[in-house]
């Protein structure tokens, strides 16, 4: 039994020495470096997931500040707003309810791990719960299924970050087959046997509630399609747009903006470093 | 409580802790914190399943009793036919009742006088069809005179609900498992470190291999109607695959477990997918089963002995059995029923026993007639596992007809069945190891057993928990396979 207790324990040291050495791969990665950089002094903040991404900071000389990231799903969004109301002057919340936002894939591919940085006790149900999950299972990625990606990816492109995906591809340039293919890819990944999540429907619920009752105004925004994705996809919808209006809520639905600009499209649904462009400047247009 | 989650994580080393430094002096107490542990890691499921296996436990016990205290054979058959009639009645109404009912429905229904099927929502308890079994081959155990009747009430209830085996197998004979009981375990560093490794090597084949298989496998079969013959193919080796790191892996992480207290299972695997023919496929698939059917049902009618009829009977009762015991649908029976027609040349031939060795015994390198052998049963088994993974026959049918009609080549990729290449590479690598391994108790006793260098064991380790870690799937959604029979 010494020898096993012995043998165990140096095991284990191991498997901490390891944990360790993620948490340094993990500490000035973009993963969470670039999710916990907020500027304060905004009095509207744009809020969705990599859709809002390619806007990068063009909205901030018009006092609009972009707090998109990849995988944000509406859990992730609420502990945002409630951070703004708590350690800002926010007036305007802009938050994308795209045709999959309420997909239980997103419900599941979400940002819980990082959104933990802007969650106080407020957000769990007990003090435990909250001391947990922020300092004890945030610190161990190796429990951590969603921060081995990063790391996965990290090791996979040698410890430099990949490259943000919008920046130099163009949708317009590659062959039909292939859009065809990354068409059904993405499709059936958001929608294909998925159904719609209830707790994410709840997490949109406390958003508009949480706006409403600190008196922040809400607008919806539905990012540009490629055409070839607006034709995949069809009509289906799961809905984040209908809960704002029957709210009464205005969405500005750009779904359909630049079905003649596959130029601007980095895949089939997200616009590239051009698009983001040339949508900022269109958006703040709109705002107006 | 799955065996790849958070809460076994907390309870195994408890109840580890408990039992070599609390408990290990005495043996009552070590099956007593057995038997409240394997009703803690049960009724984690559903406090409400406890009863029943309380229930089945309890009529077994008696049942072993009263066949200690009489020599009539009258009486001993009516305690045994008590037995059966409870435990295969418990199963019979979980499991099948409303499937019996919709069928009975159909029936009518098909000769022209609809009837509305009477349907009860009844919630399957986890594992009914595993421990069922077990405690069925204790009372015909005990009533054929092969094992004394117990009267420890606690080691019996603990022999039951053992919680590594409990869910999902192996099946475990009484014979085997329950005087293991009544001995003291001590502590065995080899067993102990040996029981781990098996443990890690099953975790991976289930949360790397079976999990990302099943991405692919679901996607095509799911879909099956809009993609081509070559991801139809993809998806049914997938599935192929996903059941047997599923299955094996699940046996593995229990198989490891119990030798972490001391407790000796039987081997449930034998790289089944190297098999030269039918028959070797299935003394080395779900082995517990199989022999389970071959001791309590295929002998006792005779076996392959008597008339060609009666032996294709028997062939044909066990594998239909077999099915129907995986679930209560159709498409069992005929996989159990296609693997019947499978074997049936073998037995009729008296060709079912000539590969009873390892392939490629002693050789790395199978030879062409091997490879070609292999190549056979493996697209056999592809072929029912079609069967078993499809939803119902007319969906397995037309999965069928669609890879041989309109036979295009299209690359999978193109209609949205991709997946890794890292995880192609993994699979392949396991594939080897598997190979490599084929003759031992599981794949990688060589590379980590039989290892002399601790160095290179422990890099083999961390290895291993790397890959799961990067590679595995950690999904609450994909759960053990055979769960839900």
């Amino acid at each position: 039994m010494k020898k096993y207790t012995f043998n165990m324990l140096g095991f284990i040291l191991g498997l901490f020495i390891l944990n360790l050495i993620f948490i340094i791969i993990l500490k000035d990665s973009i993963y969470t470096r670039e999710y916990e950089a907020v500027k304060l002094g905004y009095k509207t903040y744009l809020l969705s997931d990599s859709h809002g991404l390619p806007l990068e900071d063009s909205l901030e000389n018009v006092g609009i500040f972009n707090f998109a990231a990849g995988s944000d799903s509406y859990y992730d969004i609420y502990r945002k707003v409630s951070f703004l109301i708590k350690n800002t002057d926010v007036e305007r919340i802009i938050i994308s309810v795209e045709d999959h936002t309420l997909s239980e894939q997103r419900a599941n591919s979400n940002n819980l791990d990082r959104s933990l940085y802007y969650a106080d006790q407020e957000d769990f149900n007990s003090i435990y719960e909250f001391i947990t999950k922020k300092y004890i299972i945030n610190n161990l990625p190796l429990l951590s299924s969603k921060r081995r990606y990063f790391i996965k990816h990290c090791l996979q492109f040698k410890f430099s970050p990949p490259q943000k995906g919008y920046i130099l591809k163009d949708w317009s340039k590659l062959p039909l087959h292939k859009k065809k293919e990354m068409c059904t890819n993405r499709y059936n990944v958001q929608f294909q046997n998925r159904k719609k999540s209830n707790s994410l429907v709840s997490s949109l619920k406390d958003i508009i509630n949480i706006c409403k009752v600190n008196n922040i105004e809400i607008i919806g925004i539905k990012f540009p399609l490629s055409r070839d994705y607006i034709a995949t996809i069809g009509n289906k919808n799961f809905g984040a747009d209908s809960l704002f209006y029957e709210n009464n809520i205005k969405v500005l639905d750009l779904k359909d903006l630049y079905l003649r600009n596959d130029n601007y499209f980095s895949d089939e649904d997200h616009l590239n470093i051009i698009g983001g462009k040339i949508f900022s400047e269109f958006l703040v247009n709109l705002l107006k | 409580m799955l065996f790849n989650s958070i809460d076994f994580m907390i309870f195994l080393p408890i109840v580890f802790i408990l039992y070599w430094f609390v408990t290990n002096k005495n043996l009552k107490l070590q099956n007593f914190l057995l038997l409240i542990s394997s009703y803690v890691f049960y009724g984690w499921w559903d406090w409400r399943f406890l009863s029943l296996i309380i229930f089945s436990s309890t009529v077994d016990y008696i049942v072993g009793i009263g066949l200690s205290k009489t020599e009539e054979k009258r009486n001993r058959k009516l305690l045994l036919l008590a037995s059966i009639i409870v435990n295969l009645g418990f199963l019979g109404f979980f499991k099948y009742f409303n499937f019996f009912s919709e069928s009975f429905a159909s029936a009518f229904t098909f000769f022209g006088r609809p009837i509305d099927a009477t349907r009860l929502n009844i919630v399957l308890p986890v594992g009914i069809s595993f421990y069922t079994f077990q405690t069925l081959s204790y009372s015909i155990d005990v009533y054929k005179r092969k094992l004394e009747p117990t009267k420890d009430v606690i080691a019996f209830f603990s022999f039951v609900s053992f919680f590594p085996q409990l869910v999902a197998g192996p099946i475990e004979r009484a014979t085997n498992l329950l005087p293991q009981f009544y001995k003291r375990r001590y502590f065995g560093y080899d067993n102990t470190v040996e029981g781990m490794r098996q443990m890690l090597w099953g975790l991976f084949k289930k949360i790397v291999i079976a999990d990302n298989c099943a991405i692919v496998a679901n996607n095509v079969f799911n879909n099956y109607q809009n993609v081509s013959s070559v991801s139809l193919i993809a998806g049914a080796v997938f599935f192929t695959f996903q059941i047997y790191g599923d299955f094996s892996g699940y046996s593995d992480i229990a198989i490891g477990t119990s030798r972490l207290f001391g407790f000796n299972l039987m081997k449930n695997f034998a790289f089944p997918y190297f098999s030269r023919d039918i028959g070797e496929f299935w003394r080395r698939w779900h082995i517990s089963l199989s022999s389970w059917f071959r001791d309590y049902l295929y002998i006792p009618l005779g076996g392959s002995r008597g008339s060609t009829w009666k032996k294709i009977r028997n062939v044909f009762i066990i594998f239909i059995v077999s099915g129907f015991w995986h679930g209560a649908n159709w498409t069992f029976v005929f996989w159990g029923g296609l693997n019947a027609i499978y074997f049936l040349p073998l037995i009729l031939t008296k060709r079912n026993r000539i590969n009873l060795n390892t392939v490629a015994e002693n050789r790395f390198f199978p030879s062409i007639k091997e490879i070609f052998q292999m190549g056979t049963t493996f697209i056999l088994t592809v072929i029912a596992w079609i069967f078993f993974r499809a939803e119902s026959l007319s969906i397995a049918f037309d999965y069928i007809k669609r890879i041989i009609i309109n036979f295009e080549f299209i690359r999978p990729r193109q209609e949205g069945v991709g997946f890794d290449i890292a995880f192609f590479i993994i699979l392949i690598v396991f594939i080897f190891i598997e190979w490599t391994g084929r003759k031992y108790e599981y794949a990688t006793v060589r590379l980590l057993s039989m290892n002399k260098s601790k160095p290179m064991r422990w890099l083999g380790y961390y290895v291993i928990i790397l890959t799961i870690y990067l590679f595995g799937v950690f999904s609450e959604k994909i759960e053990f396979i055979y769960f839900q029979f």
